[in-house]
């Protein structure tokens, strides 16, 4: 009955968009994302250098359900013949790159998918190497927990940030 | 939508840990079986001994004790499938069976897998020594063909006939507990016997083995200690049961087996551990 006319329905102002011109340069979830995944890349890297020397060994205790030693050197420490500890360094570096502030406001579209697919396929990763802890080696170790909370952590970060990184690349079309 | 999905990644991990934790507790009672009726071992003490860290193999080697086996050369070829065959036979009431047992799973376990493992201990009448019961398992391998056989059980009563080529195997190689033969060297004659292949024999238990036998009379740490004692001997628990002997027997028998399946997997066959024993056993007199 009282239904605007045309004109002036378009005289109301839209919505705000996600990419509001507002976006600080930095965002919580994109320093979490960067962090987690310098922080994965060191444990990764200790993880790699134990595998392949005899120099450098584990510091984690051997008790109870605990035991670096019984899961980094089990046969579940391979996946297709390579070690977890070396898959686990290139995740983290593929991770950190599209972690970074400039990629992580790329115009590209792609990207954002990319890094929701990298997330996503972590975290179904580390519920394997979960499961295989648990359930055939028997142990849980430390370091290992570490990276798979890192995981975690990166995970919901990207899942629950995916209007914003969509937001980002909006926005750097716009200023294109 | 995406707050769900994490909560689905929470809830696979809850599920994940709270099975385990809830399965473990119910059965990993670690204690010994007193009945005839064994129980299934608890997945911690599988674990424990089936996953021994390749640095415990590797750390340990030989320590220093001889070969176990007697060598062969020129036996016919002890083969199941075109694969190497290794032969047991034991009796369940026998402690340096049970001894020897816990060694055989750690090493077989390099090549295959165990399922159905019952946890028992030797007669009941003398100090019980905890162990495994192969009678009822199974074993899967790529590489070798295992099989066990028990004599007689717990309270020495018929269990397995041998079928007459083990016994043949058994006659030439082990000889009976009065009659030698010329691979036994008139001493050790006995269960536990073990043929790998036929070019590596034992009968009886090495004699460095021996000395495990008093701590773990009477049940010793439990089943689940001994195991993780075994996959860590630098454990308190593991030097006060000498559970460096049970890794050296493993290596031993790894690496017969390994120079009987032409060193497959390279895996196992090719690590520090299994070659130090491989060399020991190279430069052992063969008879034929």
């Amino acid at each position: 009955m009282f239904a605007l006319p045309a004109r002036d329905r378009r005289l109301r102002p839209f919505p705000a968009a996600p990419g509001d011109a507002s976006r600080p340069r930095f965002s919580a979830r994109m320093l979490i994302t960067l962090g987690s995944s310098v922080a994965g890349l060191g444990i990764a890297s200790y993880l790699t250098l134990a595998h392949y020397t005899s120099v450098v060994s584990l510091v984690c205790p051997n008790s109870g359900p605990i035991s670096c030693d019984a899961v980094t050197t089990s046969s579940e420490s391979y996946l297709f013949g390579i070690p977890v500890a070396v898959l686990g360094l290139v995740y983290f570096v593929v991770v950190l790159v599209f972690a970074l502030p400039p990629v992580w406001r790329a115009r590209h579209p792609y990207v954002a998918p990319a890094r929701l697919a990298l997330a996503v396929g972590g975290i179904g990763f580390v519920c394997y190497l979960l499961y295989a802890e648990l359930y055939e080696v028997g142990k849980l170790c430390l370091w290992c927990t570490g990276v798979h909370v890192l995981t975690l952590v990166i995970f919901i970060a990207v899942v629950t940030g995916w209007d914003e990184t969509v937001a980002y690349s909006r926005e750097g079309d716009a200023a294109t | 939508m995406s707050w769900v999905a994490v909560g689905v990644v929470v809830i696979v991990v809850a599920v994940l840990v709270i099975v385990k934790v809830t399965t473990s507790n119910s059965s990993a009672s670690g204690g010994v079986s007193s009945g005839d009726d064994p129980a299934a071992v608890p997945a911690q003490v599988v674990a424990a001994i089936t996953k021994i860290p390749l640095s415990t193999f590797n750390a340990v080697g030989t320590d220093g004790q001889a070969d176990p086996f007697v060598e062969t050369k020129d036996q016919p070829a002890l083969a199941q499938d075109g694969l190497a065959r290794v032969v047991y036979v034991g009796a369940e009431y026998c402690p340096y069976c049970a001894i020897l047992r816990w060694s055989l799973v750690a090493a077989l376990s390099r090549f295959g897998t165990f399922k159905g493992l019952k946890e028992t201990s030797s007669t009941a009448d003398v100090a019980p020594i905890p162990t495994f019961a192969f009678l009822g398992s199974t074993y899967t391998s790529k590489y070798i063909r295992f099989t066990p056989y028990e004599t007689s059980d717990r309270n020495g009563a018929a269990l397995q006939k041998l079928p007459a080529k083990v016994e043949k195997l058994y006659t030439t190689y082990d000889g009976t507990a009065t009659t030698a033969t010329k691979f036994t060297g008139g001493s050790q004659s006995g269960i536990p016997f073990l043929d790998i292949a036929n070019e590596h024999v034992s009968s009886g238990d090495a004699a460095f083995l021996d000395p495990t036998i008093d701590p773990l009379a009477g049940g010793g740490p439990g089943m689940l200690r001994i195991a993780q004692a075994i996959a860590h001997p630098n454990s308190t628990v593991a030097k006060a049961i000498d559970a460096t002997a049970f890794v050296v027997e493993a290596n031993y028998i790894t690496a017969a087996i390994c120079r009987s399946d032409g060193g497959r997997p390279s895996s196992v066959c090719a690590t520090p551990g299994v070659r130090a024993a491989a060399k020991v056993m190279a430069a052992a007199k063969k008879i034929s």
